[in-house]
């Protein structure tokens, strides 16, 4: 029935206008996402290009900062446990200060048992030995420069109203944050009796199963630590793509605006240019809510049509331009594409912004009665 | 008195079906834009926030795919310190980094240079210094977005290289530029998180005196540098060294290096470069925006066709007075025009505004830089312009019978 009174309104001209006028504007929305969508899967893809390193931070889930941060040092038992782990440190990371010739530095200490193994790990090279004893201390290469402190120094490091007098045994070097800090092998000295440490540094072997490693390691912990992937380029190219996808979203509600603005002129021109057939329908009995479901059905029919013409029109014209851009530039590669779940996106946003731009002139026409529509 | 005259005086539109004309150019002005000045912001900011004009040279690698990835021996900086009209020289490290879960960039600097290149304002806290190992000064806007504090610590998470570190908000700074979304830091974290060595930087900067030497000039130290310094020698001061350059925490190495690898462009065109290598013109970036306006075209069409549809019976006593079809026409446009101009500003206008709100809640970025926006002539020029445009085509296409 309605299918049939809809034909009443499709006039030729008009409704291609119509449709054509809805279909560029959804090709807009569509051609901008299938080139994005390129672009960010790419840009995922390069990802894949980075060597990834394998460490890993065990800290405490509310801490913001590894120096606020507190973990059970008992948890590296549980990490050595996994056979897939290579490397376990754990480290009490405190802030100090350091009396140098230059005048009180604030430095990092960081207090661990296995200062050798941990500097081998890092890939570090010393100028002199590694510190064991209680006294003594490695001092990374910037610090020393900095505070000009050289091998076989003393060194006063203050800590809690406490000074502790220390022999610098080695200078090294890391490329590290480890090169401006204090490495120091016992806590002890420093009258650090906590058993807590503020950081658990693991790696895995290699090749190795990381998610799966990682989540089994994840469920055996305690709810309070969580697990920090050092080296992060997927979450980094995730939120950059974010940024853009949150623009183009922005600007996408302004298409749909003006897609409104649209369905309100061609349904405002259809109740003038089928004023006649209205009236004839309301003279015949039609109710007013038949006329508005009528102009609105009409309105969807106008809106799917020129979605699915516009998605495929976006999509194809951008992919003609990109071959065209890349006849023209070689180096550059450009293959825009759709998801199905931003097409049926597309395809409900027309719908809804059409249905809503068309509302004012399709309850306008249903209001008035047959006697005042112009014939 | 003439037809035209005549006609003027005779207001035969409605009101209403103007406002819906008006809403329709108004929103299709505003979808252009929106779309223009997103873009075009984004292609000003990029390209001027490493110094605008003649006078800022960068020192990079030609061969990087992006600004942020190419890595330069160090030690031309103190090389190309001592050159004759080199008044400032900045090396600088761009570190990608992960805080707090956002994306941010790390740039490392050395506190004194960079200060000569850039004029930064200190808005909190205090600058970076030489002995400032351990902290860092943030830009206003990222410190807005991200809820630093000075005097707090940063834990940021590597990208590039498999490295952390934790610093301590020193200052917080702003510039004016797309430099108030990053992070300062001494050169040698920069080094940390890019994976670089202590001798390699990702760019080196330079302020020059444009009246005594040439771009050409400082190309022909860096290859005289490429030609004849050997490897593993310590740079050492040029006895002629005339930009004062602070010296590195850890002294620079003489690495050996191809012409072909190091690059010299004014600062400007050292980005615009990138831009153009991923088809970011500003010409380009124009035309998609006009070509956007020209798809919802037909919007403008039907909405002037519309309005001569909706004033048939008024137009049709004025034919049978005797009005011409192309009097009618041109009345109408007269009669349309302020309508059509003042939507198409307020279209522009709006744009503005809902790009500035966005901007102010941290939605309007691109690759973690907040996109500055700014009214440009040429943009409000073609706004009225294609608007008008589209208008008219409208009114002279509608059938005035």
């Amino acid at each position: 029935m309605f299918a049939a009174n809809c034909k009443i309104f499709l006039r030729g001209h008009r409704t291609i206008s119509a449709i054509l006028a809805l279909a560029l504007l959804v090709a807009i929305v569509s051609s901008m996402h299938s080139i994005i969508n390129y672009i960010n899967e790419r840009s995922e893809a390069l990802v894949s290009l980075v060597q990834i390193g394998e460490t890993y931070l065990l800290m405490n889930r509310d801490a913001e900062s590894i120096v606020d941060s507190q973990v059970d040092a008992d948890l590296a038992e549980s990490l050595i446990k996994f056979s897939e782990v290579k490397w376990v440190f754990p480290q009490k990371i405190i802030n100090a200060y350091l009396e140098a010739n230059m005048g009180i530095l604030a430095v990092r200490v960081r207090i661990l048992e296995d200062v050798g193994g941990f500097l081998k790990f890092r890939g570090a090279r010393m100028n002199g030995a590694v510190a064991k004893s209680l006294a003594e201390v490695n001092i990374g290469e910037v610090l020393a420069r900095v505070a000009g402190i050289s091998v076989n120094d003393t060194i006063n490091l203050l800590y809690k109203g406490e000074t502790f007098t220390l022999r610098v045994a080695g200078i090294f070097t890391s490329q590290t944050e480890l090169d401006a800090e204090v490495i120091a092998p016992m806590k002890g000295h420093l009258h650090i009796e906590d058993e807590r440490v503020s950081i658990i540094e693991f790696s895995l072997k290699e090749n190795m199963d990381e998610a799966g490693v990682i989540s089994r390691i994840a469920e055996a912990l305690p709810e309070t630590v969580r697990v920090v992937k050092v080296q992060q380029p997927g979450n980094f190219i995730r939120r950059l793509n974010e940024q853009t996808i949150i623009f183009l979203n922005v600007w996408s509600l302004a298409v749909y605006a003006v897609v409104a603005a649209a369905s309100y002129m061609i349904s405002a021109r259809l109740t003038v240019d089928s004023s006649y057939e209205l009236a004839m329908l309301r003279a015949l009995g039609a109710r007013g809510r038949q006329i508005l479901t009528l102009i609105i059905t009409y309105m969807a029919i106008i809106a799917f049509l020129g979605s699915i013409l516009g998605i495929a029109l976006g999509l194809v014209g951008a992919q003609v331009i990109s071959t065209i851009f890349r006849w023209l530039q070689p180096t550059v590669e450009l293959l825009p594409f759709l998801k199905i779940e931003e097409t049926a996106k597309m395809l409900a946003l027309t719908l809804v912004s059409s249905i809503l731009g068309c509302m004012y002139p399709a309850l306008k026409a249903s209001r008035s009665t047959y006697a005042e529509q112009p014939l | 008195m003439s037809w035209l005259s005549r006609l003027l005086g005779f207001r035969y539109f409605k009101t209403q079906s103007l406002i819906i004309l008006a809403l329709t150019i108004a929103a299709a002005s505003f979808l252009f834009s929106f779309t223009a000045l997103g873009l075009t912001g984004f292609y000003r900011g990029f390209t001027a926030y490493l110094g605008e004009g003649g006078d800022i040279i960068a020192v990079y690698n030609p061969k990087s795919e992006t600004p942020y990835t190419g890595l330069v021996p160090a030690f031309l900086a103190e090389r190309l310190a001592g050159v004759k009209g080199v008044l400032a020289v900045s090396p600088e490290v761009m570190a990608p980094c992960i805080l707090n879960g956002e994306a941010v960039f790390l740039r490392g600097i050395m506190p004194e240079g960079f200060a000569r290149l850039n004029v930064v304002k200190i808005v909190e806290g205090e600058f970076l210094n030489r002995s400032d190992i351990n902290s860092a000064v943030v830009g206003e806007n990222i410190a807005k977005r991200i809820g630093l504090k000075v005097g707090g610590n940063i834990f940021l998470l590597g990208v590039l290289a498999d490295r952390y570190v934790e610093l301590r908000v020193k200052g917080i700074f702003r510039t004016g530029s797309m430099l108030d979304d990053e992070i300062l830091a001494p050169l040698h974290v920069g080094q940390w998180l890019r994976g670089a060595s202590y001798n390699q930087v990702t760019l080196i900067r330079l302020k020059i005196d444009g009246s005594t030497m040439a771009l050409s000039e400082i190309y022909r130290v860096v290859i005289a540098k490429a030609s004849y310094e050997t490897a593993s020698q310590e740079a050492q001061p040029s006895q002629r060294q005339r930009a004062p350059q602070e010296q590195p925490q850890i002294p620079w190495t003489v690495m050996r290096f191809r012409p072909e690898d190091v690059g010299v462009e004014e600062a400007s065109k050292y980005m615009v470069k990138y831009m153009e290598k991923y088809g970011a013109t500003r010409e380009a970036l124009l035309t998609l925006s006009a070509a956007i306006f020209l798809f919802s075209s037909l919007t403008i069409i039907i909405a002037s066709e519309t309005i001569a549809v909706q004033h048939r019976g008024e137009i049709g006593v004025l034919r049978a007075l005797g009005a011409s079809k192309r009097l009618l026409k041109l009345d109408m446009l007269i009669k349309l025009s302020p309508w059509i101009l003042s939507p198409s500003a307020a279209g522009m206008l709006t744009a503005l505004v809902a790009l500035a709100v966005i901007q102010e809640n941290g939605y309007l970025q691109a690759l973690s830089h907040t996109i500055p926006i700014q009214l440009d002539p040429f943009i409000v020029s073609l706004n009225f312009i294609l608007t008008f445009m589209l208008a008219s085509i409208g009114v002279l296409k509608s059938s005035v019978e």
